[in-house]
């Protein structure tokens, strides 16, 4: 071999240390980049070559550059991911159904204690005009109290299907952005090294997919991700299929056409629309419907100033109890507060204090439980729900939190490590050039300076 | 363990975040007075407080009920009472004008049994809140004369106040029972005779109807007797009511109500908390190794 594979071994060594300085340079610029890993250059002495004593080394080469990325720790992560998307959704459809009941201070308890008292207020005083009157608008106000409820939960629920719609046209999007990103990804790796910036960016769009559908994620041989859901593929190298909605049955299905589960957001949303928010309703309309039965039942037993029997005080629709609640007396004379007749006697209270009565009777749940009691379960319930789902979605939210640092840690650029790195490719290089000069000034010497004895 | 900057941030703001929201929920507490600010916060202390809510209304109202009660049964005494003094002076009236005294005195007396008797019709027509107070349900005069005999105009309704959750307590008698009607011996009628009878001078009748004042007067008491047992038994509910809205308010206040003391140090140390977390973060967040190099 020759004199010159010094300055060749000299030039690999510099060529190394500049991948290096581009390496943690390119590093550094993405300290902040979401999603960014950090970059690696892979080192490796070249063949060495035969000479009469050994083995003589050719220097270095740039095998690749690699990133550094753990899969085992973007599974964990998007798997709390998925299930803090799941909860927090609910939690926060949860929370403002909560909102709507009012309690407490505005809310139905307040408006059926002022009615107990408006019954009272009749008992004491029957044929005083304001006294019925009260008792009429009370009515009114508890039965407006309630429907109103009713109604506004019925539009949060569209609400929540509206935005369930949006979240699966949002991960179709994403569906085809994974697909386009393996297109780039299995056109690149024709090239010799890994194309680690579109890796990247593919692995953010499925972190996104994860939180979003908690869909499941696999890399195949060739490189390209398999996104799939109860073992159907939705995304398969270049291949979408995407989810469907529909908001009659609110099932979301494949392309194939079979329903799937999901999982994260759009699984909270669907858990509200299917079970919570239908149980809750139930609750109510069973609530409205004992309530008004045992009212009109009553009410029915008594008899109004002119010596008829006492017509229903309240109606419904079955169905939707509770939105359709409604005061069916409209004038105070309706109002049936006298015990036995005809002919009635004015200031008979008898049906009016039974009216009252009511109150401390067990009428709703199946004879088992008081109004106030029935109405303060529905309350309750709703609570009770929002309270676990939030306290769940808090527990998870640090989960998650604290796999995602796990995973900031592993993955993310230590700015004291790059610029260590730095010190360390910068000397390499010019050590590099050092050795170039030194091999240079040999070949001088060889060139210039020899041969010339007696000159 | 690996360390890099962005995870340090990320974990530093995470703790940042938690020493605020736990901050900001008391200082919520402190500004509104209140734990429970909705159901969720509690949802068993929330569920405990309604309970106690409707219950403290249930009470609340049932005390009005007793004052109500009180008020009927106090003035249906006061009238008994009178009319107990009126059967009293009727029936002295009675027994001087069964002994021998002059024609004019006796008429004197005729003429006074005469008033005795308006003012006991009166009193058993008295008015309490614009409705009569001894003639039940019925928005006439208890007490009538019809087609010249004197007759309970009124009916047998039971005015009922309830004062606890299974106690009820009829608050009126009517005058069929207070002024003998009922017992066929009603007291006008008596009064009736008796100045009949004085002004025709016959002693002998004058003397039955002492008996039959005495019988009178005896029923009267006897309704006196069932006014005082009811206005016992609805003071005893209003003693009872009002312990129970106070223990319930304690109760309540215990419930929802904030613990000013408390909450101020938790306040005290959450800003402490808080603080050294900006602080430790702060400082740590300023140094690198490129601080260090030329």
């Amino acid at each position: 071999m020759s004199d010159f594979v010094s300055l060749y071994t000299a030039f690999s060594g510099l060529t190394a240390a500049q991948a290096g300085i581009n390496t943690s340079s390119h590093n550094v610029a993405n300290a902040a980049t979401p999603g960014y890993t950090r970059q690696q250059v892979e080192l490796a002495s070249r063949t060495p070559y035969q000479q009469r004593f050994g083995l003589v080394g050719q220097g270095v080469d740039v095998a690749a550059i690699t990133r550094n990325r753990i899969t085992g720790l973007d599974t964990q992560f998007r798997i709390s991911s998925a299930n803090q998307g799941r909860l927090d959704v609910l939690g926060d459809l949860l929370y403002t159904t909560e909102t709507i009941l009012g309690e407490p201070g505005s809310g139905m308890t307040a408006s059926m204690s002022s009615l107990w008292d408006a019954f009272d207020g009749l008992a004491l005083d029957p044929p005083n005009a304001s006294t019925r009157q009260h008792v009429i608008s009370s009515l009114e106000h508890l039965s407006t109290t309630i429907s109103g409820i009713a109604g506004r939960w019925e539009i949060e629920g569209q609400h929540a299907s509206g935005s369930l719609a949006t979240a699966v046209e949002h991960t179709n999007t994403l569906l085809q952005e994974v697909a386009s990103l393996n297109r780039q990804i299995l056109d690149a790796s024709t090239l010799p090294s890994t194309p680690n910036d579109l890796l990247d960016q593919r692995d953010l769009v499925m972190d996104e997919l994860a939180k979003v559908a908690g869909v499941n994620v696999s890399i195949m041989d060739n490189g390209a991700a398999r996104v799939s859901i109860d073992g159907l593929s939705l995304v398969s190298d270049m291949m979408v299929s995407p989810l469907s909605y529909d908001p009659t049955s609110l099932e979301i299905s494949h392309s194939s056409g079979a329903v799937v589960t999901v999982g994260g957001e759009l699984a909270g949303y669907q858990a509200y629309l299917q079970s919570e928010l239908p149980n809750i309703q139930d609750s109510l309309n069973t609530f409205a419907r004992e309530l008004a039965d045992a009212f009109n039942a009553q009410h029915a037993a008594g008899y109004t100033p002119d010596g008829s029997m006492g017509g229903d005080l309240l109606s419904y629709t079955i169905g939707s109890e509770a939105k359709s609640l409604s005061v069916v007396v409209t004038h105070h004379s309706e109002l049936a507060a006298a015990g036995s007749g005809p002919p009635v006697a004015g200031y008979d209270s008898t049906n009016a204090e039974a009216l009252s009565a009511l109150r401390h009777s067990l009428v709703a749940d199946g004879a088992s439980l008081t109004i106030d009691d029935a109405m303060r379960n529905v309350v309750s319930l709703v609570g009770g729900l929002t309270a676990s789902t939030l306290s769940a979605a808090g527990s998870q939210a640090a989960l998650a939190s604290a796999a995602e640092n796990a995973r900031m840690q592993a993955h993310g650029v230590s700015i004291d490590e790059e610029m260590v790195n730095l010190i360390t490719y910068q000397r390499a290089y010019e050590a590099a050039a050092r050795v170039m000069t030194a091999v240079d000034e040999s070949l001088d010497t060889l060139i210039n300076r020899t041969g010339l004895v007696g000159r | 363990m690996r360390v890099t900057h962005l995870g340090a941030h990320h974990a530093a703001l995470d703790r940042i975040t938690t020493r605020l929201s736990e901050y900001s929920r008391t200082q919520e507490r402190l500004s509104t007075g209140k734990q429970l600010n909705r159901c969720s916060d509690d949802p068993i202390g929330m569920n405990r407080a309604l309970e106690l809510r409707a219950t403290l209304s249930a009470r609340e109202q049932e005390a009005r009920n007793g004052a109500d009660g009180q008020m009927w049964l106090q003035l249906a005494d006061t009238t008994l009472q009178d009319a107990v003094s009126q059967i009293q002076r009727a029936r002295e009236l009675a027994v001087r004008g069964a002994t021998y005294v002059g024609g004019a005195e006796r008429e004197a007396i005729a003429h006074e049994i005469a008033h005795l008797r308006d003012d006991l019709v009166a009193l058993a027509n008295t008015q309490h809140q614009g409705r009569g107070l001894f003639s039940g349900f019925s928005t006439d005069d208890a007490v009538q004369k019809v087609a010249g005999t004197w007759t309970y105009t009124g009916d047998a309704g039971q005015i009922n106040r309830r004062v606890n959750e299974n106690e009820v307590v009829t608050i009126n008698i009517t005058a069929d029972v207070a002024f003998g009607f009922s017992a066929g011996n009603d007291i006008f009628t008596v009064l009736d005779d008796l100045e009949t009878a004085l002004y025709a001078d016959d002693t002998a009748t004058v003397e039955t109807t002492i008996a039959q004042l005495d019988t009178s007067l005896d029923v009267v008491l006897g309704g006196l007797g069932i006014v005082g047992a009811r206005t016992n038994q609805i003071e005893a509910a209003a003693t009872r009511t009002s312990h129970d809205i106070l223990t319930i308010t304690e109760q309540l206040s215990s419930l929802e109500d904030v613990d000013i003391a408390e909450a101020v140090m938790d306040l005290e140390l959450q800003q402490t908390a808080y603080e050294a977390a900006l602080s430790a973060f702060a400082r740590s967040s300023q140094t690198s190794l490129v601080d260090f190099l030329r």
